[in-house]
């Protein structure tokens, strides 16, 4: 079978990797790695990601997650039906693929940059509680020097909503 | 008609016109008569009566809150200068003259000294006063001395005691006539022997210092919505500012920081103050907002009516907006950024 009897797409190199191709499709996979730089980086690059995410320690989970991923995903694919009339996308071509794989993490490098100098450069205002019965204390005070006494100071007597 | 009879006419409309427009320009001012000058002289004399006169008895504190209208009743007595007033719960304040006690469930607190307030303004450039129908209060003959808005609609009803000048009785109305809050003497005894009011011992007060100008990130204009400056003065945490047009007093506490919303006394309503989030509360001694904006916390107190201390603060909270400041706010205002 020819290549271009496959429609290959990078997302096969993990399927290679693990030998799960068919022969046919395999053969078209060899034959493109075999003639293009740019399949054979990107070979390189899942096999590197594989590996690393082999080296994280293993953690056991909790009892039932599996069955609430399982009833969620459910949930999306029964929602998904409801575009199965939308035509599928055209394939992109693997370097406008990898482009725009590498945007996205420069995208994200460049967050994560901005949020750190954010946090250290940008100077933090210290947080305010305003003793509002010491303000409302205060301004009968002085209200009372200015003017008539009991008017100003009788009401700041009962205070009834902040000190009840 | 003739045509010599239309211009009879005429000229008598015009002339009649030109004698009424004035009358009637004075009066809608409040300007320069005989009665609106008598009452700023009643206004004047009040401010210091307290200080003449010796006197006890008993007053109502009335005020609207949402959940309807409150009263309180309280014991008052003046003596050479220094009043002490007592609710029935216990809770008391006494001012010496200098210094201001506050008495509550954990005992004696002193304010801080604060400086004297400099001259007041006069309340006929801001509000239009005239004097009222004779009255009686506590059994005592008094003049009511109101003053109104712009548009006519009385903003506060001052009762003058005859005879000595003293406050009888206040009145803060809103917009549309109702009594916002309200203190009034319902037995009082003028002349005769006052125990001493002595201040507690053992309360520490600071001192407020005077400022002549306010550090920099504070705001501190100098005249807003007819409003005064009188006094700044620096607090441990903060910058005081008083304000007064005459009639009515503002304070402004400015904090720098981000306010703490969640610790905030409850009660409050949340409303707007130049287009920036504020929390508000009425109290028994006035209207108090509390708001954020370009990193200083303000706390605003005043004993205007409702509308009038929206109209201040609005003008306060604006006055120091620069464009860039405003185009900060144009930008993220959107997101909720403020």
């Amino acid at each position: 079978m020819s290549e271009q009897a496959h429609e290959l797409v990078p997302e096969m190199l993990s399927a290679y990797l693990d030998d799960e191709l068919d022969a046919s499709t395999r053969d078209a996979v060899e034959a493109r790695l075999a003639a293009s730089p740019e399949w054979r980086a990107e070979l390189a690059e899942v096999r590197a990601a594989r590996e690393a995410v082999r080296g994280l320690p293993s953690l056991q989970a909790p009892d039932g997650f599996w069955d609430r991923v399982f009833t969620t995903v459910g949930a999306a694919d029964d929602a998904s039906l409801d575009d199965a009339d939308t035509p599928p996308a055209a394939p992109t071509s693997l370097p406008a693929r990898r482009s725009w794989r590498r945007a996205s993490w420069l995208a994200v490098a460049a967050a994560i940059v901005i949020g750190v100098v954010a946090v250290i450069a940008v100077p933090h205002r210290s947080s305010v509680t305003p003793n509002v019965t010491a303000v409302v204390a205060q301004h009968g005070a002085q209200g009372s020097d200015a003017g008539d006494p009991v008017t100003m100071l009788a009401p700041v007597g009962p205070l009834a909503g902040f000190r009840r | 008609m003739t045509p010599g009879r239309r211009s009879a006419v005429v000229a008598l409309c015009a002339a009649l016109v030109a004698v009424a427009w004035p009358i009637a320009a004075g009066s809608a001012s409040g300007g320069d008569t005989a009665d609106a000058r008598e009452a700023a002289r009643l206004v004047r004399r009040a401010r210091n009566a307290a200080d003449r006169y010796d006197f006890s008895g008993t007053a109502r504190v009335s005020w609207a809150t949402a959940s309807g209208r409150r009263h309180e009743q309280l014991q008052v007595r003046d003596a050479d200068g220094a009043v002490e007033i007592v609710a029935a719960d216990g809770a008391a304040v006494i001012d010496d003259g200098r210094r201001t006690y506050l008495h509550e469930r954990l005992g004696w607190t002193g304010a801080l000294i604060e400086p004297a307030p400099g001259a007041l303004p006069d309340p006929t450039r801001h509000w239009d006063l005239a004097t009222g129908a004779p009255a009686t209060v506590a059994g005592r003959p008094a003049t009511v001395v109101v003053a109104t808005r712009a548009d006519r609609t009385p903003a506060q009803r001052l009762y003058v005691d005859d005879a000595t000048g003293l406050v009888l009785g206040r009145e803060v109305l809103g917009p549309r006539g109702h009594v916002q809050r309200s203190v009034r003497f319902e037995t009082v005894a003028v002349g005769a022997p006052v125990a001493a009011i002595t201040a507690p011992q053992g309360v520490h007060s600071g001192t407020a210092d005077k400022l002549t100008s306010v550090p920099d990130g504070y705001h501190a204009p100098q005249s807003v919505d007819g409003y005064e400056l009188i006094t700044r003065s620096k607090h441990p945490d903060g910058v005081l500012l008083f304000y007064s047009d005459g009639l009515f007093t503002t304070s402004v506490f400015e904090q720098k920081g981000e306010l703490d919303w969640g610790a905030l006394p409850s009660g409050g309503s949340d409303t707007r103050v130049a287009d920036t989030s504020s929390r508000q509360y009425r109290e028994p001694s006035g209207d108090v907002l509390v708001w954020q904006r370009d990193g200083v916390v303000y706390t605003c107190v005043s004993d205007a009516p409702s509308d009038v201390v929206a109209n201040m603060v609005d003008d306060l909270a604006a006055a120091d907006r620069s464009t860039v400041q405003s185009m900060v706010d144009f930008v993220l205002g959107p997101f909720g950024w403020h």
